[in-house]
């Protein structure tokens, strides 16, 4: 090539292995390009906080029941609507439960609603959009319609409707979340299949005889999902605001459990002298939040194609 | 080569960071110029793009700049500020890049683009406006007026470009950077192009570097050729003297050209020699 | 082998339709390399799109090996025709290695020993196998259109359509692409469609030329008779001249 590069420490044994310019196998090649967007990715430090916050999440929900002594379920009247100190340092509730362990133990809850809904509605999303992004015509315009129908609503009356409907407790509220969820993804992923099918490598798989089913699965699909992926993170934010209103009308997660939106609306009535039992679990959330935003934007900027 | 110096460069540098460390694109690049019409030919990697916005100190994110010497029309360019920077690009340089499609601003008609470049230099809208009438006719455009309402989209490649060339000379630069302006352009549109700019540049006594990997029309086009490789230069000739030219690398690239006139049955490939990477050493 | 019979295209609807092919009528003999010239928007890309069934709704018949070409491409035509695009950094998928990328004609068309034609084609090619795991943005310009070639190859066609193939690459470049698809068609008896806006370079590589403007084939001429000169539509004249001062 016609760049000098100059001496550089590639001494590490696995670091040349994966930066190799002539991978030996496809692992090998798939494993360097993960590596690369890696250290892209690495490079931005808000983007490493965001990570921070969501594997932070993850080890909480895991390991809560190590990481606090006290129950989440167990009153002890007489410790109630203490203020954060020593023993409890986030406080007490008016059941005299420590807020830290509830929320500690409310990231489980939180953790489960947000993965089984970014599972469920990002696929359905850029499934469908991908199908009718390619097919175009009559099936495009039917899948369409469909997904307008369902961003007619805002998503929290149509998540407030289906839970009705279905009745309270997670499982609905993941369903219905998720149904909730789904259109922008199917936008987003048609809006990209519409640009990528002009593509002459989809006209080459064309000629080679690939059949539509084909090369939405295998050439469009994979093209998609950086976009599906970021904005799923983007969305994490809205979709643990939506779950926690749904537990601060009381038709997620049913007492005496701990959820986010639950504890903040059973801290309501204490808000002026004891403002520690709303606000903590709303700082949690806009924390976890956060960096969920962050996370996806750190994803944009490093998954963004800016080789030609 | 003309009387008065115009532009001045001397040991250019520029590199970018990769992966592996910094790389230097443009290493150790010099030339003299006066108001002349001035090639840097090279092909695709050899730091002809990066050295000719070198000198609007217009690079890339993650680019650095150093030369010993930049001196354009008496002052030194490596010295100024951003703001007077500023100044300097698009009313004393212009330049212009490959393809106007992407260079002019979709959502502005041709006339409220040229005035906006008019008015920079100060004057009032009423003025600006005929001004730029005058300017697209300058560059051979009879219905101005209709031009000049009509969106970039509307008008044809050539077109286009000629009116981006009035845009840039509208504050009567001195010299004019020239970005592969013909690339994009079909064959019979490029020598009407090349007229107008000629034109402009006789008239104006503009210099102009001519940035572009095709060899013949540079040839065929300006006064002197630079040739890079590498991010060096490795020949300097007069353009009516390029089929004699003496790098291995320029008579490889003149030979691997096909020729209507001259039928061959295989192509001469060119073979790099690695040594060729050493060559256009800067003088200390 | 392949005859174009008075073939038109329109795109677009209503008041805004183009004519972007009228009357378009031409044969490709048996290893025969034909050339399309012309300047951009005169349909020369069109036409290949149409044959390769790329393009929509048209007008005339299209015969390859005398049988007349329906609305849609079958297998069967993907084992006889293939093309190489324009843009090397378009016509390769993204995310998939060379070896990805050339696997996949022999996955769709379930033909074995993959490991083993990838290796030969990309020997044809000259592209070592240390390639075969590189991403696209890993390759330059011409390895790009190398792999491009040898993905075209993979089902071993005996037609292959190129469309600008070389117009993006630089020109040393260009002359080891131009050479190597010279020395392919050869050795596997290939016959060309080959599509540029460059004189010299069709001149090259082409026995016959066909001179396009507007959607319409003004002249059709052969190799030598261009070198010449001799040719008859003022167009052509213009084209010929222009090619010639920049040489």
């Amino acid at each position: 090539m016609t760049m000098r590069q100059s001496d550089a420490p590639n001494s590490v044994g696995w670091r040349a292995w994966l930066l190799d310019e002539s991978p030996s196998g496809p692992w090998q090649a798939r494993l360097g390009r993960t590596w690369r967007l890696w250290r892209a990715f690495a490079r931005n430090p808000l983007a490493l906080a965001g990570l921070a916050v969501v594997l932070g999440l993850v080890v909480v929900a895991l390991f809560a029941p190590w990481l606090t002594p006290y129950s989440p379920v167990e009153q002890d009247l007489s410790v109630r609507l203490l203020a954060p100190n020593g023993a409890h340092w986030l406080g007490t509730d008016q059941f005299g439960r420590d807020i830290l362990g509830r929320i500690l133990y409310g990231a489980r809850t939180t953790l489960l609603i947000v993965t089984l809904v970014a599972a469920i509605s990002a696929p359905i999303g850029l499934v469908i959009g991908c199908v009718a992004g390619y097919a175009g015509g009559w099936l495009d315009k039917v899948l369409m319609r469909v997904t307008d129908i369902f961003l007619a609503f805002p998503k929290l009356i149509l998540a407030l409707a289906l839970v009705a409907a279905l009745g309270p407790g997670i499982e609905n509220a993941v369903i219905a979340i998720a149904l909730a969820a789904w259109p922008p993804f199917a936008r987003l992923a048609r809006a990209e299949t519409l640009t990528i099918r002009g593509s002459d490598f989809i006209a080459a798989a064309r000629l080679q005889g690939a059949s539509p089913m084909r090369i939405v699965w295998g050439e469009v699909m994979p093209l998609c999902m950086p976009s599906v992926l970021v904005r799923t993170s983007l969305d994490m934010a809205g979709i643990i605001l939506i779950a926690a209103g749904l537990g601060f009308l009381g038709l997620g997660a049913q007492p005496p459990a701990a959820e986010w939106g639950a504890m903040i609306a059973s801290g309501r009535q204490f808000m002026l002298d004891q403002w520690w039992v709303a606000a903590m679990p709303g700082l949690a959330i806009l924390v976890v939040s956060l960096g969920f935003n962050l996370l996806g934007d750190g994803l944009r900027d490093a998954l963004d194609p800016k080789q030609p | 080569m003309s009387a008065a110096e115009l532009l001045r460069i001397e040991d250019l540098r520029v590199s970018f960071a990769g992966d592996a460390g910094r790389s230097e694109a443009v290493r150790g690049v010099g030339f003299a110029m006066g108001r002349e019409k001035l090639g840097i030919v090279g092909e695709s990697g050899s730091g002809k793009s990066l050295t000719a916005r070198s000198v609007l100190r217009l690079l890339p994110p993650g680019a650095v700049m150093s030369a010993r010497t930049l001196t354009f029309d008496g002052t030194d360019l490596m010295a100024l500020s951003a703001r007077a920077m500023r100044r300097v690009r698009g009313q004393r340089i212009g330049l212009i890049p490959q393809d106007p499609k992407f260079a002019l601003n979709p959502v502005m008609t041709i006339g409220r683009q040229i005035a906006e470049a008019v008015r920079l230099i100060g004057t009032s809208r009423a003025v600006a406006k005929e001004r730029t009438l005058d300017l697209l006719r300058d560059v051979g455009i009879e219905d101005a007026r209709r031009v000049a309402r009509a969106y970039p989209h509307e008008l044809s490649g050539g077109m286009a470009q000629r009116a981006m060339i009035a845009m840039m000379i509208a504050p009567d630069p001195a010299l004019l950077i020239a970005d592969e302006p013909t690339s994009a352009l079909d064959v019979s549109v490029r020598r009407q192009v090349l007229d107008i700019l000629d034109g402009l540049i006789e008239d104006r006594g503009m210099g102009l570097v001519f940035i572009s990997h095709d060899l013949g029309l540079v040839g065929a086009f300006c006064d002197r050729v630079l040739v890079m490789y590498s991010g060096r230069i490795v020949e300097r000739c007069e353009a009516r003297a390029l089929a004699h030219a003496r790098h291995p690398y320029t008579q490889g690239l003149l030979a691997a050209r096909p020729r209507l006139k001259v039928p061959v049955a295989v192509l001469p490939v060119l073979e790099r020699d690695p040594a060729w990477t050493d060559d256009g050493e800067p003088a200390p | 082998m392949i005859e174009f019979e008075n073939l038109s295209v329109r795109f677009g609807e209503g008041a805004g339709r183009v004519a972007a092919l009228s009357d378009f009528t031409l044969s490709v003999g048996e290893g025969e390399a034909v050339g399309l010239v012309g300047e951009s928007g005169g349909g020369k890309s069109t036409v290949l799109r149409t044959l390769a069934g790329l393009a929509p709704v048209y007008g005339g018949a299209i015969r390859l090996d005398g049988r007349v070409l329906g609305r849609r491409r079958d297998r069967a035509f993907a084992r006889r025709v293939q093309m190489v695009f324009q843009d090397p950094y378009g016509s390769l998928h993204p995310r998939q290695t060379v070896a990805g990328c050339l696997a996949l004609p022999l996955r769709i068309h379930r033909l074995g020993d993959v490991d083993a034609r990838i290796a030969a084609v990309l020997n044809d090619v000259g592209l070592g196998l240390e390639y075969r795991f590189r991403y696209p943005h890993q390759l330059s310009g011409g390895q790009r259109q190398r792999v491009a070639i040898a993905r075209a190859l993979m089902l071993e066609p005996g037609i292959l359509l190129l469309d600008e193939p070389t117009s993006a690459l630089d020109v040393s470049v260009q002359a080891e692409i131009l050479n190597l698809l010279a020395r392919l068609r050869e050795e596997r008896s290939l016959s060309y469609l080959f599509v540029s806006h460059d004189l010299a370079v069709v001149a090259h590589l082409c026995d016959r030329l066909g001179v396009m403007q507007g959607g319409r084939l003004i002249e059709t001429i052969s190799a030598g008779d261009l070198r010449a000169g001799r040719s008859r539509h003022p167009y052509s004249q213009g084209l010929i001249a222009e090619a010639a001062a920049l040489a």
